[in-house]
């Protein structure tokens, strides 16, 4: 069990929000990744879904384009999270970060990644795979 | 003096400090084109070196109740002991070997040799302290909670203590690491939940007892009759550790010329603005090239703020280009020897624990000179002095 602060994930219309889309000004929504929770997943390690500490090989969830760039919007995983997360809130819309779900959901699997900053003011961070293992379309 | 605005601090324009950004990716760019096989080597001949020293300090100490064997088994084993905090285990969970796919050298699987959790570490450092470097109130590095670091930081009666405090933290640092993600202020102002608090303690007290089970009663154990000698020698190895990485964080980023930060305007900026807020808030020291391994590249601490998750074997090739960015824009590059930095901070620690009424302010660098042309606006009027040439061009006439 974690035990870093501010690891509460509430639950939002119906669903409990992934780590990475709690916002702890108006508690988050599905469709909203919080660039705050998604730094802190990459620095501290944890899980952008259950904020647990993440294992190897790291876990990247995101559309078949993500896939093809190697470049990710919603932060590190782990890849039973990532699955459960689909089978989860994949029919709901909206959800982990992408205002609509991408045709296919694609799980990504890396030794490493790097935290990519935003070159704008108040753009969005980003992950980059570094060391690929393997991906894994998920339906 | 903290502070608030990193841009105009530097006197940069919006077009310099993008630039600036440009140049330090492709830096990046090209240590990670080229990061392979010679950096995989140098992290496994460090871990064989580290643990080779391991076990020769061990076994060094079954004879331990011989001094000179006492003596050796103690150096070979703190010689160890800051091997693997330093240079394997503090560059291990930044992730900067996660790309070598090593079911053991990975950010997630190393737990080090030391009293504070990996898992607590990964959010008190890798977190805390290199996304908010140096922000007053944020940082809890900026004296561990118990020291008063900057001019901005209130003045208490309790400061007056200061260098006994920080002699206690540097003999008993890795106590101070420990509780660190604990957050000292939220507890003594009553702000930290007491359940997180419990489940916290609890987790440094399983890894507390099992380095104290490793340390304490094990090793000096398998030593049989040397065992109080072996325990002492344990002991003194976890000191000897203590301090030298105390020194070498301390010395990352309290020397004079490391700014710190008094507003938290974070969430908006872009990756050259944080670039240049890590290369203001950090400072390197000099050296050979077992002083750095032995500190974990940090004399590198610039470098290793801009670049955490790099491998550390690169800082010193780095440092070459991150300097040369500085002095093109005219940025601050703080570095100096070990003993001038560290005598720094021990000065710094010293003034701030008088009022600030009592003392001047001779650690804040002022604003550094703005660089490029000035605009017509912004030039002195002609000097309206006559010069020898022109005295003397009219004593001619």
């Amino acid at each position: 069990m974690s035990v870093i602060e501010g690891l509460e994930r509430p639950v939002v219309d119906g669903a409990r929000l992934p780590f990475a889309c709690v916002d702890d000004a108006d508690g988050g929504r599905h469709d909203t990744v919080v660039k705050a929770r998604a730094i802190r997943c990459a620095l501290s390690r944890i899980c952008g879904v259950c904020a647990e500490v993440l294992t190897r090989p790291v876990a990247f969830l995101g559309s078949g384009e993500e896939a093809s760039a190697g470049e990710f919007l919603f932060p590190p995983c782990h890849a039973t999270c990532a699955e459960e997360a689909v089978r989860q809130h994949a029919p709901r819309g909206s959800v982990l970060g992408h205002a609509q779900a991408p045709p296919e959901w694609v799980v990504v699997t890396t030794a490493g990644f790097d935290l990519v900053r935003p070159t704008r003011r108040g753009g969005p961070v980003s992950f980059r795979p570094n060391s690929v293992i393997g991906s894994t379309v998920v339906s | 003096m903290a502070y608030s605005d990193v841009r105009e601090y530097t006197h940069l324009t919006d077009d310099e400090v993008e630039a600036i950004g440009r140049e330090l990716d492709e830096i990046r760019a090209e240590v990670e084109a080229s990061r392979g096989q010679a950096d995989r080597d140098y992290v496994l001949r460090v871990i064989a070196l580290q643990r080779r020293l391991a076990v020769a300090g061990r076994i060094t100490l079954f004879a331990s109740m011989f001094p000179p064997a006492w003596l050796l088994g103690t150096a070979l084993l703190s010689s160890a002991k800051i091997l693997e905090n330093m240079e394997i285990g503090h560059n291990t969970m930044h992730g900067q070997w996660d790309w070598m796919n090593d079911p053991e050298v990975h950010s997630s699987n190393w737990e080090w040799d030391t009293t504070q959790p990996a898992e607590q570490w990964k959010h008190s450092h890798n977190y805390i302290h290199h996304q908010f470097t140096n922000v007053l109130g944020h940082d809890n590095d900026v004296g561990y909670g118990i020291l008063r670091m900057s001019r901005d930081q209130k003045w208490t009666p309790y400061n007056l203590g200061q260098p006994v405090y920080n002699a206690l933290l540097a003999l008993f640092f890795e106590w101070g690491v420990a509780l660190h993600d604990l957050d000292i202020e939220a507890i003594r102002t009553g702000k930290k939940d007491p359940k997180l608090l419990k489940k916290q303690l609890k987790q440094i007290g399983d890894k507390v007892g099992k380095q104290a089970l490793k340390d304490y009663l094990v090793y000096p154990a398998l030593t049989g009759p040397a065992f109080f000698h072996t325990l002492s020698a344990n002991f003194t190895s976890n000191i000897v550790r203590n301090v030298w990485a105390y020194m070498i964080i301390f010395c990352g980023h309290f020397p004079d010329g490391a700014v710190h930060f008094s507003e938290e305007e974070l969430e908006d900026e872009t990756r050259a603005e944080w670039y240049l807020r890590q290369m203001l808030g950090s400072a390197n020291f000099e050296g050979g090239k077992l002083l750095h391994l032995m500190s974990g590249q940090l004399g590198y601490q610039i470098e290793h703020h801009l670049f955490p998750d790099l491998p550390s074997n690169r800082y010193a090739e780095v440092s070459v280009k991150v300097k040369d960015i500085c002095e093109r824009y005219g940025i601050p590059y703080t570095t100096g020897p070990l003993h001038r930095q560290y005598g720094q901070v021990i000065r710094t620690i010293m003034k701030l624990s008088l009022p600030n009424r009592r003392t001047k302010d001779d650690a804040t660098p002022p604003p550094p000179a703005r660089k490029g042309r000035l605009s017509d606006e912004e030039r002195p009027g002609r000097r309206s002095e006559l010069g020898r040439w022109t005295n003397a061009a009219a004593s001619v006439v």
